[in-house]
This record gives structure tokens, sequence and C-alpha cells, in this order.
């Protein structure tokens, strides 16, 4: 008896710390027209994709640092809050809610993951606030017909696509085999690859799935080398990236990997060391085009590494909302109004200009890797 | 291609063997499931790669540097949280194994960060080809040094006067005790060992892996449902029970497919506790009241 409301106790005492805790840090309103514009941003910041999350985390905060030593806008400073939402949908909800309700953020930036932000996009609809997705690429995240969603990236259907396209008529292989996650992000690149190819009269010799977080890619690899392959188009994220890469050559199998924007992280070079040579990928950010050289170079300066795909779009999704604050002030559906006409944006993954569904991009450029880590575009269907 | 699924299989076995041998000692000796058994297997991988990758220690040390640390690391859970609850009820017990395990995946994230690390393979040759059939040297080298390791493990347990007290407190603590063996020293010794099989099962999984602070959940959940099948209360059981549920899983990803990899394990485990419930190896447990 005496243990258990020793147990009682400890519950109360527990609940009523949180209950405490909760109070005593919800403080500004940003709403009222003083003190700090409140932004709320989520990514992964731990788990298997958290460097996503801490290259958008990191594209953000710099940007906003300079925006705050200029005086920030009319005077008022921005104060950006990032959640981790560890990859999985329902902590992605749950940080935006916490976003939303608790910090009073007037508009969400984020997150780097198709199916974290196909959860967290029905919130911030409900709650009308304006939603900048950054590098999630499903195209069922502009499709669905949300009037408070905009997405950096170009959609993962059309970035698909280009690799497709790329791998059938460019490089001219033939025997295409395709290898994705069993996710929102993967099935979506899965298949518009495997439409594009059909489109263009191939069929691929296998269509392979795996779990996010597989570690073993011999019975898939297997039957790509029994189909004899000659190209494999991988849609998922590096980590997972890396081990395959690595695989494929421990198996002997002699097939270019040709990926898409979830390679575009120099993590993935590093993992994969030797064997990231001369992978490919379909992404609509390169650190080395000429136009952008002041941001990448303020970037080295302040982290001492490149920018990656997923920072580059946090970046351009930090500029959009500056820009519309700047216009409209805060109020959030001016916001979002102004930030579905932005017409001829210069962002550092491209010229941006939103469609009706609220996509901002429709960049693509086939990445090549080489044997020391650097990058140059093998080809640009624009050019 | 029926041998590389072996080999892989065998390989992936062996580690859940090696995690599950900690889930046994530790049962064995003390009626106790430790949770954090996954988390110890991760810290040996942290360890390791501190050794081998950032101080740059040759590929060997690195390893024994890593089960040591691994062992003092086991031993330092027994004295902080076990110890001072030997008398506490064992659901207290059980609570403070899943909240050890929750720090040291704080710990690990505080310490190295939350990205995925590489370790490099083990040696400069990544594949042996044998009859036409391409083997990854890694596999080779995992399922060799479990061997080694449970045969060392084997003979100390069998043969030396230390393994012998540990073998008798983990038969009956109370006439272990009452033979003038000291319990708390054997049990601190069991899940140091238990720790150190963990941390080394960690450190030879790290290059197909990599490393990153959540890597042991999952292994230490299915290193868990491999000591259930082959019998929790039988220390080699774990041995079978891991490299059945390893081979299981690869067979089932290479025929029928990837999708139900680890759905495999959950179903083996609930046809076993329903028609095999103290494991293959297993003798019904008898209560004594």
């Amino acid at each position: 008896m005496k243990s258990k409301l020793k147990f009682l106790n400890g519950i109360l005492l527990l609940s009523l710390l949180l209950i405490l805790t909760a109070c005593s840090t919800s403080e500004g309103d940003a709403a009222s027209s003083e003190g700090p514009i409140i932004l709320g941003a989520y990514g992964p910041l731990s788990g298997d994709t958290a460097q996503y999350g801490e290259s958008m985390k990191k594209n953000m905060e710099m940007y906003f640092e300079e925006v705050n030593s200029n005086g920030g806008i009319d005077g008022r400073k921005i104060q950006l809050i990032v959640e981790d939402d560890e990859g999985k949908p329902d902590k992605g909800i749950n940080a935006v809610k916490k976003l939303i309700e608790k910090d009073k953020a007037i508009a969400i930036l984020g997150g780097p993951l198709s199916n974290v932000n196909l959860a967290t996009m029905i919130e911030t609809q409900k709650s009308k606030i304006p939603h900048i997705s950054t590098s999630g690429g499903n195209a069922k995240i502009t499709e669905s017909g949300n009037p408070y969603i905009l997405r950096v990236v170009t959609k993962d259907n059309a970035i698909a696509s280009a690799v497709a396209e790329y791998t059938a008529n460019e490089a001219d292989y033939k025997k295409i085999g395709i290898l994705y996650s069993a996710d929102e992000y993967g099935k979506g690149g899965g298949e518009a690859a495997e439409a594009k190819l059909k489109e263009l009269g191939i069929e691929p010799v296998g269509m392979e799935v795996f779990n996010p977080g597989d570690k073993d890619y011999t019975p898939q690899l297997m039957k790509f080398k029994e189909a004899d392959a000659d190209a494999i188009i991988f849609w998922g994220f590096y980590v997972d990236g890396a081990i395959l890469v690595k695989q494929i050559k421990e198996l002997g199998i002699d097939a270019q990997l040709i990926g898409g924007t979830g390679l575009n992280n120099p993590k993935f070079t590093e993992l994969a060391g030797e064997a990231s040579e001369g992978v490919l990928f379909g992404s609509p950010f390169i650190a080395t085009s000429p136009d952008i050289q002041d941001y990448v170079k303020k970037y080295e300066d302040k982290y001492g590494q490149l920018p990656d795909m997923t920072g580059a779009t946090g970046y351009d999704a930090a500029q959009l909302i500056v820009a519309a604050l700047k216009e409209v002030g805060t109020d959030k559906e001016k916001i979002n109004e102004w930030l579905h006409n932005v017409k001829d944006f210069n962002g550092v993954t491209g010229v941006l200009t939103a469609t009706e569904q609220g996509d901002l991009n429709d960049s693509v450029k086939i990445i090549e890797i080489h044997q020391d880590g650097s990058q140059t575009i093998a080809w640009d269907p624009n050019n | 291609m029926f041998i590389q699924q072996l080999i892989a299989g065998l390989a992936m076995g062996s580690i859940y063997a090696l995690v599950a041998m900690g889930f046994t000692l530790i049962f064995k000796s003390m009626k106790l499931v430790n949770f954090a058994q996954g988390d110890l297997f991760m810290m040996g991988a942290m360890f390791g790669y501190t050794f081998y990758s950032i101080v740059g220690l040759p590929l060997v040390l690195s390893i024994i540097g890593g089960m040591v640390l691994s062992f003092l690391l086991g031993a330092l859970f027994e004295r902080l949280a076990l110890n001072p609850l030997k008398n506490a009820p064992e659901m207290s017990l059980l609570l403070v194994t899943v909240a050890t395990g929750i720090l040291l995946q704080n710990l690990a994230k505080l310490i190295w960060g939350p990205d995925t690390l590489p370790f490099d393979t083990f040696s400069e040759v990544q594949t042996v080809t044998l009859g036409g059939v391409s083997i990854r040297t890694q596999d080779i080298v995992i399922v060799v040094v479990t061997i080694l390791a449970v045969s060392i493990f084997h003979y100390f347990f069998q043969y030396t006067q230390f393994g012998k007290a540990l073998r008798a407190t983990s038969m009956d603590r109370q006439t272990a005790s009452a033979m003038g063996i000291n319990v708390r020293v054997m049990i601190l010794l069991a899940i140091a060992i238990s720790s150190t099989f963990g941390g080394l099962a960690g450190m030879l999984i790290a290059p197909v892996y990599f490393v990153y602070p959540t890597m042991g959940v999952m292994i230490g959940l299915k290193a868990f449902i491999a000591s259930v099948i082959g019998g929790l209360n039988h220390i080699y059981g774990a041995l079978i029970g891991g490299l059945f549920l390893g081979l299981m899983e690869t067979f089932v990803s290479g025929y029928i497919s990837s999708a139900y990899k680890d759905i495999v394990a959950f179903v083996i485990l609930i046809v076993v506790l329903r028609f095999l419930p103290s494991g293959i190896l297993g003798k019904k447990a008898i209560n004594k009241v």
C-alpha cells in the first residue's frame, strides 16, 4: 500500500514539473506587434536522417542571424525555434503543434522529409498558417490541394523523370533496375522513374523495395545481378545509399548507381568512401554553381563545409519568409497570399516562381561525384 | 545466390547471438532481462570507433580497447544502477535497465553527435571470390570472431575457478552464497561480460551498419527475441536462437520479399512462445514455492 502511494506521489510530482516547465517557456506572443517575430521550423535532429535536419537548421540560423544583425524587420528581430521530428510523422505533428500552439509561430518552415511533411501540413492547414516545406519532394505534398503549403525543392517526380531520361537516353543504359525505399519519398521517386522509363520504351529489369534503415541489400542486388542490370536507379536516403553503394562494389556488381536528392549530401561521400566515386544523382542544387558563390562562401566560412541541397532549400525558405514579412508584415493570410504569388525570386536552389499548387522550383541537374568528393554537373536538361 | 545468403545470414546471426548471450547470462545470474543490452552494444561500437577512427590505434588494439571499456561500463552499470537496488522489487530493476538504455543513447548523442559515423572495413580486401561466388570479408570476420569469443568464454565458464563460481551463482544464488562465493562479485562479473559481448558485436557490425546512437534499439529487440527463441534460461540457447533468427531473416528477404524481413522475428517469437514457451533448449521452468 505504502509503495503504491509513493508511486502516485511520484506521478503527481512529475506531472506538476511538466506543467511548470511548460508554463515557464511559453513567453512572447507573435500576434502582438512588439518583441521578436517567431518562426517555427522542424526537421530530424536525431536518428538516421539527422544530417538533413542539422543542415536545414544551420542554414536558417545563418540567414536569420544576418537579417537580425542588419536590424531585423522594421526593427523587430526574428526568433527561430527549431524542433526535432526524429524523421517520424507522429513526432513531426507534435513538433508543429507545439510550435503553433505554445510558441505562437506565425509561419512554419521545413521539414526535409516527405513522410513527415505529409502529416504536418494537415496541422498547418487546420491552423491556417503558411508552411514552406524545404526538401520533401513527394508530389502529393503540393498536389493535395492544401492552400497553405509551399515547397522549395523540385518535385520528386520531375527529378525522377529527369534521372530516368538521363539514364536511358543520355547515358544510354539499357538494362535498368529500380530500387526504392518503402516510404512516401521512395515510392514517389521510384514509381515516377518507372513511368518515365516506360514512356521512353524501356521496361525496367527489376523493381525492388527496401525498408529505410535496412543494412543488407544482398537479396535485392543478387536479383539485379541475375537480370544483368547495367544501371540501378536508387530512391532513398544517404545512409541507406552509402551502404548500398558499398555492397554493390563488394558483391562485384558492375552497374552504375543513379540516385535522387537523397544522395545530395556530403555525408554520403564520407560514409561510402571510395565507393561513392562515379555515383550520379539528380538534384536542383549544386554548390559549385557560379551565381551562388557568395552564399557558398558565407556558409563555408561559418561552418567549415559546403552547403548541401537540404540545407540550401532551408536557406531559400528563410529568404522567402523574410521577403514576405518585409512586404506584407506579420498577417498570416497576407504572407500566404504573397508567397503563392512569388515570381522570379532569386534563390540559391534556382529561380523560384510559385505555381497555383505551391511548387516553387522546377530545375533539375544530373550531378556526378568524383574521387576527391567534388561534384560536377553531368547533364542539365535546360541547357 | 544460396551460399551468399547463407554467409550473410550466419554473420547477422552471429551478431544476434553475441548480444543475446548477454541477455541470457544476466538472466541466468539474477533473473533480470537487461533492456540496456542493445545500447551497451551501441556503446561498444562507439568506443571502437573512437579508438580506431579518432585516436587512430591499430584495429586489434582498438577492438581490445573497446572491449575493456565495455567491460568497465558494464561493471559501472552494475555498481551505480543495479547494486543500489538489490533489495528492490524486480520491476524496479527492469525499469532501471530501460532507463539506463535511454541514458546511454542520449549520452552517446551528446558525446559523438546524432550523425551516422563511418567505420572502415577491417580488411582492405572487401570481398573474396570462391568458385564464382563473392563473399564479403567482413561477414567471414564476424563469424570467425564470434566462434573465437564464444570458445574463450566456454573455456572460462567451464574450466576456471571463476567460471565455476559464476555457474554456481547462476544455478542457485543462495546455495552459492552459503558455499562462500561472493555472489555480488559474480553478478558484477556476469553483467560486465554481457556488456563486453554486446560491445564486441557492436564493433564487428560497425563497418556494415556504420555507427550511430540509436543503432542498438532494433538489434537489442531482435537479440532479446533470439534469446527467448533459444531459451532465456540456457546460455547457449542464445547462440542457437541468434543463428536461427539471422538465417531466417536473410532467407525470407532473399526468397520471399525483403519487405517481410522485420516481421520474421516477431512471427517466430509468437510461434515459439505458443508451442515452446521455454525456448528451443529450455526445460520447463519449475516455480518453487
